[in-house]
């Protein structure tokens, strides 16, 4: 491990585990995680759907689906989240951790005003009047970008634009001064004009605050954060600084995704895309998960799962060094 | 969809809440003539189809004056009643009553048909009006804590006594009220004798009609509000549990509820025949089965126009209201 | 949540909610495995006991359900008599099997008829657009927004009491909600990809219809028909009593029921006897309506899985 510690961790994940019991049996859609987060880091966990990266953010909030069981250590600013009672969690949810989600249509409540549910959150963490919680709903509106905040108070979620839909989102998720904002996808439904404003607000925000933002676009990742992890199928594959991971991609999967995203220059005319699919949750194979869609796969990796990549920064058989392109 | 750039100004300001509130207006009024011109048509061919049928059982003649009336009488009947001339002459004659609204006298007791009709009408209401509120307040309190149960016996078997309670008629969920109430424990009267109390066995007996189908309903909707992205953004916010339920999927939840309470009020109706005929409840539904029973024809012509046009009027209030309670309908356009 | 017979789906649709359709399910029996057949085998469990009743009733006698004995009238349930004895001396038990006879027989038939009106209605609806749409989707609004038994009365007041009049006047009350929610599920199946394509492969109307839009209908018209049969059921004992049903003196449980009003004092268990049997009929009805639509929703999400 090269990273020097200068702060305990705002987010510790240690071998987190998501699983499901189906017809078919126990699938895990989270297989050992491990991450930490400091204060006012940047960190991008990029995986394809499937990778179990959603279920790993909504694990640190406490809000997985009841029926999904989840072991090992989430600690988030001091509290174990797996241990806590439900009062703790609510304050926890929204006050010290809060989430925006990718469809902001339908994360929102269509039939209540953007204001008057800005104002619930407000006044469910402080202790504050319905007018004092307005203004501060307004003041949070107005810094993410919203012109006319008073006015757009009063519209319905449906009424705004997909832009304005996803900044009242970032509102919901600012207003209470947060310390960790998980971001899942914000930008996947936004056309790019709107992506670029959004990511912009993202990178933004104060420099106190921890942000984890789930992609799959490693691009929207490069722009905003600074380390990178990678999660393929339900484990972390690779991680480390944005520049260095792009440049010098380790793992054969992460190379793949650098070589699988469209370019315009001249030189590359054919679009690369990693072949085959990602195993679902329950049927991963023995082994590197990898293994099948890996040209570096040998024996071994098919018979022996790699060390975790909190080992060794990169969880591969045969990490491959060179640049990527 | 105005493009932005940066941090300045969005697009333009909504539009002012009155100036989208014409067009809505001038559209709402289309709409409600068009609903009047079907409901004409439809009392048209109502009535035409019932002046077919009621000529189709024999000799209204005979009907009135009795099987052994003989050949003068039966000519003198006919005369009274205006049954002498063409099929087509008395069809002409029975459209242009129509229009003013007459439907003759009743065969049984002389008195004008739509007039009898007209007073008993309100009793039915009144009945209607009690057995909706019993089957809201009853139905969804217990369908909004059936749906945001999770799988597990609690929910099971409520939901098995539900399918039980589904399948218990209207009659027989009255006769078994009158029997534990009204004879076991003679704390209520089964008929009705005009007082209040006379109505509490009625009224639960009608909304036992449509209670546990909108108790399901409740349910399935609240548990599809429960399953909507915006739910675990509020608990993904800190609501708990009981916010979640009050406060996010229950006001979405009614809005299918509400629109199935304006489908259910059909039903009410066909409900009101049994429940009163069994407490002897004076409104529409004893006089309807009475008059069938009596063949008292002009009556029940009266009675299935006025039938019409009250089921046709629920279903628009309850259109308008549910349209003004969806934001999303609220629009200025289509 | 799918709940595809609850809301007519169909585009253009005047989105009536279909009041009388079947209750959703998936909010209840999503057990995978053991809930959500239970209710199929228990309701065809008690549905099996009353059809072998019935059909036993035929050859075996169960007693006389007209046999009167004015000296043991009103008698209350003991060994001679499992159920009792009614107003008249008869056996009460014997008079509830004949009845299941009579309700079982109009039962099935009504709803036979309204599924084939119905079904053949509404596919057209959905497979011809113009008059013929619009003809059967404004003749079906009135007989879904119109009081069932309203129209039931009229009817019965016109063609008469007994077997056959009641028959046919149940199958043509019940048909209009039927032809709907076909009419619903068909439009959307006429609007698929391989059905248009095999149109313009040459197939013809009659035979794309038969082989791709009718089968995947069936499991809806299953489920439809026992809902179906339930809501007849209540209907015609309604009916009866009414006093206009079924012939007066005929061993039916409406009629039973209605007799039973005035001795409810002295002889409370006439009128439990037939309460007891329609409820039994009528839940099984459900309980397999129920168990089909569980079963198809599994097998729909298996599918799509």
């Amino acid at each position: 491990m090269s990273t020097v510690t200068l702060a305990p961790a705002v987010v510790d994940l240690r071998d987190v585990r998501v699983a499901f019991s189906t017809d078919r049996g126990i699938a895990e859609a989270v297989r050992g995680v491990t991450i930490a987060l400091r204060p006012g880091e940047r960190v991008a966990l990029v995986g394809e759907s499937g990778s179990g990266k959603t279920m790993l953010g909504l694990s640190m909030l406490g809000i997985t689906p009841p029926t999904a069981r989840v072991s090992g250590g989430i600690s988030v600013a001091g509290t174990d989240v797996l241990a806590a009672d439900r009062a703790a969690m609510r304050r926890l949810r929204g006050g010290t951790i809060s989430m925006v989600f990718q469809d902001a249509l339908s994360a929102l409540n269509p039939v209540r005003t953007v204001g008057s549910q800005l104002v619930e959150s407000a006044r469910r963490h402080h202790n504050l009047s319905r007018a004092q919680a307005r203004h501060r709903a307004i003041e949070i509106l107005t810094s993410v970008g919203v012109a006319a905040a008073a006015e757009r108070m009063r519209a319905y979620p449906h009424e705004l634009s997909g832009g304005l839909r996803q900044r009242v989102m970032i509102a919901l998720a600012l207003i209470n001064d947060p310390q960790i904002i998980v971001a899942d996808e914000p930008t996947t439904a936004l056309d790019a004009t709107i992506q670029a404003q959004v990511l912009d607000l993202l990178r933004a925000m104060s420099t106190q605050t921890t942000l984890l933002l789930i992609t799959h676009d490693l691009a929207v990742a490069a722009e905003v954060c600074d380390t990178v992890y990678v999660m393929y199928a339900g484990r972390l594959v690779e991680f480390g600084p944005t520049r260095q991971l792009l440049d010098r991609p380790r793992h054969p999967y992460t190379r793949g995704l650098i070589a699988a995203a469209p370019r315009f220059d001249a030189r590359r005319s054919v679009l690369r895309p990693i072949p085959g699919a990602p195993p679902r949750a329950g049927d991963t194979p023995i082994g590197c998960a990898f293994a099948p869609r890996c040209p570096f796969a040998d024996a071994q990796c098919r018979q022996v799962d790699p060390p975790p990549a909190t080992i060794t920064e990169v969880a591969c058989w045969h990490p491959q060094e060179g640049a990527s392109r | 969809m105005s493009a932005m750039a940066g941090p300045a100004p969005l697009a333009s300001p909504s539009p002012d809440t009155a100036a989208r509130a014409r067009p809505a207006m001038r559209l709402l009024a289309r709409q409600l003539l068009n609903r009047v011109a079907q409901l004409v048509i439809l009392l048209f061919v109502i009535s035409s189809v019932l002046f077919v049928l009621l000529r189709l059982t024999g000799d209204p003649a005979v009907t009135i004056a009795g099987e052994n009336a003989t050949p003068d009488t039966l000519a003198a009947v006919r005369q009274q009643y205006g049954l002498d001339g063409s099929q087509l002459h008395q069809y002409l004659t029975f459209i242009g009553n129509l229009l003013h609204l007459d439907f003759g006298s009743s065969l049984a007791t002389g008195q004008d048909a739509l007039g009898m009709v007209g007073a008993q009408l309100p009793a039915t209401l009144r009945l209607a009006v009690a057995a909706i509120i019993l089957n809201a307040l009853i139905a969804i309190p217990v369908g909004a804590w059936l749906g945001s149960r999770r799988r597990g016996v609690a929910r099971e078997s409520a939901s098995f006594l539900i399918t039980i309670a589904q399948g218990i008629p209207g009659y027989v969920v009255g006769l078994l009220l009158i029997q534990v109430f009204a004879v076991w424990l003679h704390v209520l009267p089964s008929v009705a004798n005009g007082g209040f109390t006379s109505m509490i066995l009625p009224a639960l007996t009608l909304a036992s009609f449509q209670v546990p189908k909108m108790v399901r309903v409740t349910a399935a909707s609240v548990a599809e509000a429960g399953r909507a992205d915006y739910i675990l953004t509020a608990t993904a916010n800190g609501a708990s549990p009981s916010t979640v339920v009050l406060r996010h999927a229950l006001p979405n939840a009614l809005l299918a509820v509400t629109a199935m309470l304006g489908a259910q009020f059909a039903f009410l109706l066909s409900g009101t025949l049994i429940t009163e005929y069994l407490f002897n409840w004076p409104g529409l539904g004893l006089l309807m089965v009475n008059s069938v029973q009596r063949l008292d024809f002009p009556v029940v012509q009266a009675a299935v126009f006025v039938t019409a046009v009250m089921v046709f009027v629920v279903n628009v209030v309850m259109d308008i209201v549910f349209e003004l309670a969806d934001p999303r309908l609220r629009r200025s356009g289509a | 949540m799918t709940a595809p017979l609850q809301r007519s789906e169909a585009p253009g649709d005047a989105g009536v909610p279909l009041a009388d359709a079947p209750t959703p399910v998936g909010v209840l029996r999503r057990r995978a495995g053991t809930g959500h057949t239970a209710s199929l085998y228990v309701g065809g469990a008690i549905a099996a006991v009353l059809v072998a009743t019935a059909l036993l009733s035929l050859f075996v006698h169960l007693g006389d359900p007209n046999a009167t004995d004015l000296l043991g009238r009103l008698h209350s349930p003991d060994g001679a008599h499992l159920a009792g004895t009614d107003e008249l001396g008869r056996d009460i038990l014997a008079r509830l099997v004949r009845g299941v006879r009579w309700s079982l027989g109009i039962g099935t038939i009504a709803t036979a008829i309204a599924v084939t009106i119905g079904a053949t209605l509404g596919t057209i609806g959905a497979w011809r657009p113009g008059i013929v749409r619009t003809l059967m989707v404004r003749s079906t609004d009135i007989g879904i927004s119109f009081p069932f038994l309203v129209i039931a009365v009229v009817i019965v007041a016109v063609v008469g009491h007994g077997f056959w009049p009641l028959t046919l006047t149940l199958g043509v009350v019940a048909w209009p909600t039927m032809a709907r929610v076909i009419y619903a599920q068909a439009r959307g199946l006429c609007e698929r990809e391989y059905v248009l394509a095999a149109r313009l492969a040459g197939v013809g109307g009659l035979r794309s219809l038969l082989t791709h839009v009718l089968p995947p209908l069936v499991p809806h018209l299953q489920v439809m028909a026992a809902f179906t049969f339930a809501d007849l059921l209540v209907a015609e004992s309604g009916l009866s009593f009414l006093g206009l049903g079924a012939p007066l003196g005929e061993a039916t449980w409406g009629n039973m029921l209605s007799a039973s009003r005035a001795y409810l004092i002295q002889a409370p268990w006439m009128m439990l006897g037939p309460a007891t049997a329609i409820v039994l009929a009528v839940l099984a009805a459900n309980l397999v309506g129920d168990g089909l639509t569980a079963r198809d929703h599994a097998k729909r999400s298996r599918s799509a899985a």
